[in-house]
């Protein structure tokens, strides 16, 4: 055994592609359940789910990761922990937690990283797996919000 | 075996914080009165107590610090050393040098790396002086004077550096410094000799033990207990909406009503804390501040007992800090600019907590030199923030909001306390994310006043469930004035205007309307212009509707059922939607109804922002078909009690309304008339005219002309309201008749203009 450090991360799949975050901050798993809307939100908000008495946004990360998604079938949201805020992401399908030495994690491409949402990438046995910065991703909706908000007229006559 | 001291060792940090805290408002009150012996026995006591806990736990820098402190303090306590400012200055600089040692204990468990052995041997060396040497200035006197005095200027810039969440513990301490020089802020001279400073009695705090009847809580408990109260309020909603008429039932679910709806209010009470949490701290940092700005300052609090929830305690803390700052730095000017236009020597800075209609409200005013309005406007005009000509058509008021805009400041000089332009707008920023508001009145060589409203609590409100398009939202129902139906009548209640800023005629008053459907994008047109609810809100100085669907698109179009209504009251848990969200600007958390439904609630601040709706003024404008030079021209023509004919300008008013005065209720000087949700402060015109009259007896009624001016609304009582009239040429200005600004032809009698602007209400005299 290497006394490497070890981490656990809950892989799922988007697209055709595989990801994971890190299990430490992943709440619970659900089944697609009805969202509320939330209007004039950024394009990758689907709306809020309500876990546990706390209200959940719940974020469609295609975009964000540049991947194509599969249409149709059922979607589970991840519930994660980011700071002070639970956040959901909608997958496409979860797959197995798996441990991953730091040692083993590469570092992305520049044009791979999505502007730093992926932090690593992991040669599994038969894929590869794309390590999130689940906060960093939030960072980048929140400016991508903003922006859309802060601009006059923006959140009426914007490029939606 | 640090982990096991943990929990002792955070015990004694909270204690001794709060020790030092005492120690800072003890040191204060001993400069006012340096004779108290038992402010002196109760400094003694807790340096004492500082150095018992420190030999504990092997804390051998601040033990040492405080064993030479309390010797200092004992020639104090035995009358060998007398009281002036070169000891009280060294006192304070101990005071900041333990706290930075348990700041740096608080971060890494050690007592940091600095060295602190020259101010025990400063504390030391005073302490050695005999009371009589002390006009013996030799050198080494001198340098320990500075470097007193720049340490004490250092820990200023330092320690209430604008928002830094992190305290480093390196940063906060203060260094002992080779030269004077590089501690100095730029600008600022240090005298030799600290210049005489008149602390006012800072905020009373009890030197009698509340150990007895408090206990403490660990806050996370808390806060379990409250979301506990929530879903307890959660299910008794749920209760509520179940048919059923079996008395048993029914019974037990009003007792259950009436219990969740005490437990709810308590629960909430817990939360509350006095701001005087947050006020303590001022006296000192104003004190420092002063010195090192060279401006004497007299600085009172008054409210400090006020409460407000824990949660947002904290995050007025650094806006208030901003605020106070801003006023002692380029507020209140220097003693000698002060003397030369005739004020007093030193400027005075007000602090004052006070309860107003289900918010707090504080406020910080100073007597300095004001805001030039013109500069602001000139400042606005050349950062692009508007064009000249749309500058000069704005009030002072609305210009003075400009100084809120990121990057806005007009100080001469950026020193190291304030000045860099980062400030106002943080501390806006701020307020409004604890959905508060900060509104800011100045006169140009009379001096600022900063007020800012803060929410009792954001945990749980009253709010008004509205649907639209097929999803509900919640609006907060302390800001919302009525609701009405749109509907064509032949007694109007129609919406009028452009197509792109409807407004609708509600009792004389024409008011700016958003579709919420179309502005939230639900619908590509509203179809509520024919159909809707009206929802009537007042936010700040703004007042506007919302239409919402009226209840025949709510009942799904069987327009006889009235049963079902547009909109309902509900009693709503607020909760956080997290960052994401809330960067939209239009929503301030979201809520789960008794039906499990999750729906989010309306910032309408944020949406009259968005929606750009004119502010109230603009309405003035449009009430009269004339153009506005015209609009100032009419009266209200009126007559007092004492049989004085006067006239108010109609633009000022805004209601005419009657009370019984046995409705008139007195809070100190103030006498306050309940006006729907909130209290307006109540001026017989009488009063105001210097008129002496009998009091009316409480079944009398009263006419209250409610006006509008830069302190909110105020009510002027009047006998009768005679007529509303055009003047006939423009007023001439009178001086020297009390309580009256000029006289007006009115219909061929020349008539008395009222003064609106009320004294005893502007300033709080120290």
């Amino acid at each position: 055994m290497s006394s490497s450090i070890v981490h656990r991360w809950c892989t799922f799949r988007v697209g055709d592609a595989c990801f994971a975050v890190d299990s430490a901050v992943v709440i619970e798993v659900l089944r697609d359940r009805g969202l509320t809307q939330v209007p004039l939100a950024a394009r990758g908000v689907l709306g809020l789910a309500h876990l546990r008495g706390r209200i959940v946004p719940v974020v469609d990360p295609v975009e964000i990761l540049g991947v194509a998604r599969r249409p149709a079938g059922p979607r589970t949201h991840l519930v994660m922990s980011l700071g002070d805020d639970w956040y959901g992401l909608l997958v496409d399908e979860m797959l197995d937690v798996i441990e991953i030495p730091l040692e083993r994690i590469e570092q992305p491409t520049p044009a791979g990283s999505r502007g730093d949402v992926v932090a690593g990438i992991f040669a599994a046995e038969n894929r590869l797996v794309h390590l999130l910065d689940p906060e960093r991703m939030i960072q980048v909706l929140v400016r991508q919000a903003t922006h859309h908000a802060g601009r006059p007229g923006g959140l009426h006559g914007g490029d939606d | 075996m640090v982990t096991d001291n943990r929990e002792f060792i955070d015990e004694f940090l909270v204690e001794s914080t709060e020790n030092l805290d005492q120690l800072d408002r003890d040191l204060l009150a001993l400069e006012a009165e340096p004779g108290d012996p038992q402010r002196l026995a109760s400094i003694f006591r807790t340096v004492h107590t500082i150095k018992g806990n420190s030999g504990f736990f092997g804390f051998s820098k601040l033990g040492a610090l405080a064993h030479s402190g309390e010797h200092l303090l004992g020639r104090l306590r035995d009358g060998k050393l007398s009281l002036d400012d070169r000891v009280t200055g060294t006192l304070y600089t101990m005071v900041d040098a333990v706290r930075s040692i348990l700041h740096s204990i608080e971060a890494t468990g050690t007592e940091g790396d600095h060295d602190y052995r020259d101010l025990g041997r400063l504390l030391a060396a005073v302490a050695a002086e005999e009371a009589a040497e002390k006009e013996a200035a030799d050198s080494s006197v001198a340098e320990s004077q500075s470097i007193a005095v720049s340490k004490v200027v250092e820990s200023v810039t330092v320690e209430t550096a604008p928002f830094s969440s992190e305290r480093e513990a390196s940063s906060v301490e203060p260094a002992v410094p080779d030269s004077t020089t590089q501690l100095q802020p730029a600008g600022l001279a240090v005298n030799a000799v600290l210049p005489s400073v008149t602390p006012a009695a800072p905020s009373v705090v009890a030197g009698g033990s509340l150990a007895e009847s408090t206990v403490r809580v660990d806050v996370d408990l808390l806060a379990s207990v409250l979301d506990l109260v929530g879903e307890l309020v959660l299910a008794r909603n749920q209760l509520r909406s179940i048919d059923t008429e079996d008395p048993a039932v029914l019974a037990v679910a009003q007792r259950i009503n009436t219990v969740t709806n005490a437990l709810q209010e308590t629960a909430v009470k817990t939360r509350m804390q006095p701001v005087d949490h947050v006020f303590s701290r001022f006296p000192r940092t104003v004190r420092d501040l002063a010195v090192s700005c060279g401006k004497e300052v007299q600085f009172s609090v008054d409210g400090a007992d006020t409460e407000l929830d824990r949660t947002l305690i904290e995050s007025i803390r650094d806006p208030l800090t901003h605020l106070i700052r801003n006023a002692v730095d380029h507020g209140i000017e220097s003693p000698e600019t002060r003397l030369a236009a005739g004020k007093t020597r030193a400027g005075r800075l007000s602090l004052r907590a006070f309860n107003e209609s289900g918010r707090v409200t504080i406020e910080v005013s100073d007597d300095g030199g004001g805001i030039d309005v013109e500069r602001v406007r000139e400042k606005a005009v050349s950062r692009g923030l508007a064009t000249a000509a749309d500058a000069a058509a704005l009030p002072a008021e609305r210009v003075l909001q400009f100084i809120f805009e990121p990057g806005f400041s007009t100080a001469q000089a950026v020193t190291s306390v304030s000045g860099r332009g980062v400030g106002m707008d943080v501390v806006r920023t701020n307020i409004e994310a604890i959905g508060g508001t900060v509104e800011i009145h100045s006169r140009s060589g009379l001096g600022t006043t900063v007020r800012v409203h803060v929410p009792l609590t954001l945990a749980i409100m009253p709010a008004l469930i509205v649907h639209c398009a097929g999803e509900r939202f919640a609006v907060p129902q302390a800001a919302v004035n009525e609701l009405l139906p749109v509907r064509r009548t032949a007694a109007g209640s129609l919406i009028e205007g452009l197509p792109h800023a409807p407004v609708m005629r509600v009792r004389g008053r024409l008011v700016p309307l958003v579709f919420l459907d179309s502005f939230l994008g639900l619908r590509a047109e509203t179809a509520c212009r024919e159909d809707g609810t009206v929802v009537l809100v007042r936010v700040d100085d703004r007042e506007f509707g919302i239409v919402v669907d009226g209840t025949r698109s709510v009942s799904g179009g069987r327009g006889c059922r009235d049963l079902l209504e547009a909109a309902s009251l509900s009693t709503i848990v607020v909760k956080p939607i997290g960052g994401l969200l809330a960067a939209l600007g239009l929503y301030t958390g979201a809520t789960v109804l008794g039906d499990g439904g999750v729906v989010l609630i309306v910032d309408l601040r944020g949406l009259s922002r968005i929606a750009d709706l004119p502010p109230i003024e603009k309405e003035v404008e449009l009430l009269s078909d004339a153009t506005p030079a015209e609009a100032g021209d009419r009266f209200l023509v009126c007559r007092t009690r004492a049989g004085r004919r006067i006239a108010l300008p109609l633009a000022a008013v805004t209601r005419l309304e009657k009370y019984c005065m046995a409705e008139v209720q007195t809070a100190g000087q103030r006498r306050l008339v309940r006006r729907g949700d909130g209290f307006t402060p109540l001026h017989d015109a009488d009063a105001i005219l210097g008129e002496v009259v009998l009091p009316l007896p409480p079944d009398a009624t009263v006419n209250l002309v409610v006006v509008r001016g830069d302190q909110g609304e105020h009510g002027i009582a009047v006998e009768t309201i005679l007529d509303v009239l055009c003047a006939e040429a423009p007023p001439q200005v009178a001086l020297a008749v009390i309580g009256v600004v000029g006289t007006v032809a009115l219909a061929g009698l020349a008539t008395e203009v009222l003064d609106l602007t009320i004294p005893g209400v502007q300033s709080v005299s120290a």
